[in-house]
């Protein structure tokens, strides 16, 4: 029972501080609408992206390539201009000329045959959506290419995307994307409040009521949990209400909610028990929490990302918790899809929250 | 008060920090109804000792038992049965005076119409009643310290703790504590006090420990502790320094026949400070005191010549002061 009323206290102080629910609410409703209506923008009028194209290669493979991206560019999406040489292309991207540069090298063909063809895409980091919507835009166009070296029967000219997210409401991306890169900030911190209670001495006193360490942190474990699920759900219910996303099934969204939230409390409590100190917590999850928001696709879609860092994606929570909530969000899978991203996050909670259990006693008890 | 049977025994208790020697087997006794105090510079190793008795820390070596319970075996019986009040606030600010006392209380196990009960209670102790649902971070810090004791009497402890409770407050808040201090005791209950005032011990307690080092060096009633330094006096003697040599000043007093001890302390960065000399003959020694000081360029200022205390203990057994 203890447990439960440490939960209780610690859920409670949490919701009544201000600051704290201006980064639990606030923050993710008003960037999912920003940044939503951004691409919502994009999907519904031509944006013109100013993107270089070179083609190194000149072959018909090649041709075909840049006749696809001319598709996309016939959305209005981008607005290519061919140049002749890569290092011109890049340079130009780099002043800023255009928003990035797409290179398709020489010997594309050949790698092609073998499986290996590669396009180099060279774009302005500063500028998110514009390196959003060229990649997107490769992708999408790479994808059909792909299916036709491999013999599927898939168009080289990839029809153009609505928008460079989804095949509906940006929202129904950057709702779940927000809402858990906040949960990651949240439980962060609220993990850390273990160190706050060291520092003003309540840690101390509750060790000093007849409990043990034990029902202690569960307890405080518990509280960061209930934190996380709690705000998970508000955002869920707000986001349906303000912004009409259609979140999928329940017994799926619960399972996402309740898998997220439990491995976003155990990697809080992870960082703490290696923390010796409130600011060390702090700086390594703040540090995390944008790591794992860029890394997870928080910022931009993840299907844009290059090859070589979707495995460094699946590292992040937020890769594994985002692919489940779009799963319901954007696919409209059943509750079943979401069954293998629930599970790696549930391993993940056992892992980290193993390890919490471990090492947390050592550092708390003496 | 039974004189007799103690509630608190401490049996040779030892606590380690690496090579560091925090407590270096202590042991005492503290009687079921009297007002104990462990009287000790900062860094004797009070709190170390007050941290293994409430099981917060594991003693190193040796033992103790409080209620009958050893604080090895039983550390939840021995919990059970003592109130800890820390020297600083542990409360939650954002979180009303009654949230606290309800959230505390539920933490010793009471709950229904005794939870109710307890916290009326301790709003009623700390005189809160009318702020009870008032946020902690808002309250004076006299209003914070009396309901930092009562969230510490909720479960009627038979021993309470109070680890040097009354450190940096205003004196009107501290004469509260120290009578709510009485009180409690009069009311039955065993108090377990640290401090390094002097006068707080004097004031409250029936038996003194004096801890310095880690180690319990004298042990007593107020009279007993006095008698340990046989007819020592003391000279306390307030100095303007003026650019003396404080650091010699010592070793200058100390050469003085029939001066037993020397402490000279610094009270700010004034110049100004006090000299504290123990003498078998206070009066025989005074002359030959000032006009040292004198030549060494320090100006006495005023002097008070005392009847043997706990300073005088703690210098007599130590040749330091206790606030140095």
């Amino acid at each position: 029972m203890r447990a439960l009323h440490i939960a209780f206290k610690d859920t409670l102080t949490r919701f009544r501080d201000r600051n704290g629910l201006l980064l639990m609410f606030a923050a993710p409703l008003v960037l999912a609408a920003v940044i939503g209506a951004a691409f919502s923008g994009i999907s519904r009028q031509p944006v013109d992206v100013p993107t270089a194209l070179v083609d190194e290669d000149r072959s018909p493979a090649s041709a075909a390539f840049v006749e696809g991206l001319r598709n996309v560019e016939a959305s209005g999406l981008i607005a290519i201009t061919e140049l002749t040489s890569a290092a011109e292309a890049r340079e130009a991207a780099r002043l800023g000329e255009y928003r990035g540069a797409v290179i398709i090298p020489a010997g594309f063909v050949a790698a092609a045959g073998g499986g290996a063809a590669q396009v180099e895409i060279y774009t302005d980091p500063t500028s998110v959506v514009g390196s959003a919507v060229i990649s997107e835009a490769v992708s999408r166009v790479a994808a059909g290419f792909n299916a036709r070296i491999t013999g599927a029967a898939a168009p080289v000219e990839a029809p153009a995307p609505a928008n460079p997210f989804t095949d509906g409401s940006p929202l129904a991306y950057f709702a779940p994307s927000m809402a858990v890169l906040f949960l990651m900030f949240t439980l962060f911190d609220a993990a850390s409040s273990i160190l706050e209670e060291e520092r003003q001495g309540t840690l101390a006193r509750m060790l000093i009521t007849p409990t043990s360490f034990a029902p202690l942190l569960t307890g405080k474990l518990l509280g960061v949990f209930a934190t996380g699920a709690l705000q998970l759900t508000v955002l869920i219910v707000a986001t349906r209400l303000i912004y009409g996303v259609q979140w999928g099934p329940f017994p799926g969204v619960a399972l996402m909610v309740v898998s997220v939230a439990l491995a976003a409390a155990a990697l809080g409590a992870c960082i703490v028990a290696f923390s010796r100190t409130e600011q060390q917590a702090g700086i390594a999850s703040a540090a995390i929490a944008m790591l794992f928001g860029i890394l997870g696709g928080s910022f931009f879609n993840m299907a844009a990302f290059p090859s070589w860092l979707q495995p460094l994606s699946k590292l992040t929570l937020n890769r594994w918790a985002l692919d489940g909530f779009t799963d319901l969000t954007q696919r409209g899978l059943s509750t079943a899809a979401v069954l293998p991203e629930a599970g790696v996050l549930l391993g993940a909670a056992l892992l980290f929250g193993a390890i919490a259990v471990l090492r947390l006693p050592r550092r708390f008890v003496r | 008060m039974d004189a007799t049977r103690p509630i608190i025994e401490v049996n040779s208790l030892r606590k380690t920090y690496g090579d560091l020697e925090a407590v270096k087997g202590v042991s005492f006794a503290v009687r079921q109804g009297e007002i104990f105090s462990l009287l000790g510079p900062n860094g004797a190793g009070k709190t170390t000792t007050i941290s293994m008795l409430s099981c917060l820390l594991a003693p190193t070596a040796g033992n103790a038992t409080v209620a009958g319970h050893s604080v090895r075996e039983q550390p939840l019986k021995v919990k059970e049965s003592i109130g800890v009040v820390p020297q600083d606030v542990a409360l939650y600010g954002e979180m009303s005076a009654q949230e606290n006392l309800v959230f505390w209380g539920r933490m010793y196990g009471l709950s229904g119409a005794r939870l109710k009960e307890r916290v009326a209670f301790g709003l009623s102790f700390a005189g809160l009643e009318d702020r009870a649902r008032g946020k902690v971070s808002a309250f004076s810090g006299g209003m914070k310290r009396r309901l930092n004791i009562a969230a510490s009497l909720l479960h009627e402890p038979r021993v309470l703790y109070m680890d040097e409770p009354t450190v940096g407050i205003d004196p009107q808040t501290r004469r509260r504590i120290l009578d709510t201090v009485k009180e409690l005791n009069a009311a039955g209950l065993t108090v377990l006090y640290t401090t390094h005032y002097m006068e707080e011990a004097e004031e409250l307690s029936h038996r003194i420990g004096i801890v310095d080092h880690g180690e319990l060096i004298a042990l007593g009633t107020r009279e007993e502790l006095a008698r340990t330094v046989g007819e020592t006096d003391v000279l306390r003697l307030e100095v303007s320094f003026n650019g003396a040599d404080r650091e010699g000043l010592p070793a200058l007093l100390r050469g003085i026949d029939g001066v037993t001890a020397v402490t000279v302390n610094a009270t700010d960065g004034s110049g100004d400070g006090g000299v504290l000399i123990a003498a078998s003959d206070g009066e025989a020694v005074l002359p030959a005191a000032v006009m040292a000081l004198s030549r060494a360029g320090a100006h006495v200022r005023r002097l008070e010549l005392q009847e043997p205390n706990l300073e005088a203990v703690f210098l007599h057994l130590t040749g330091r002061g206790l606030r140095e």
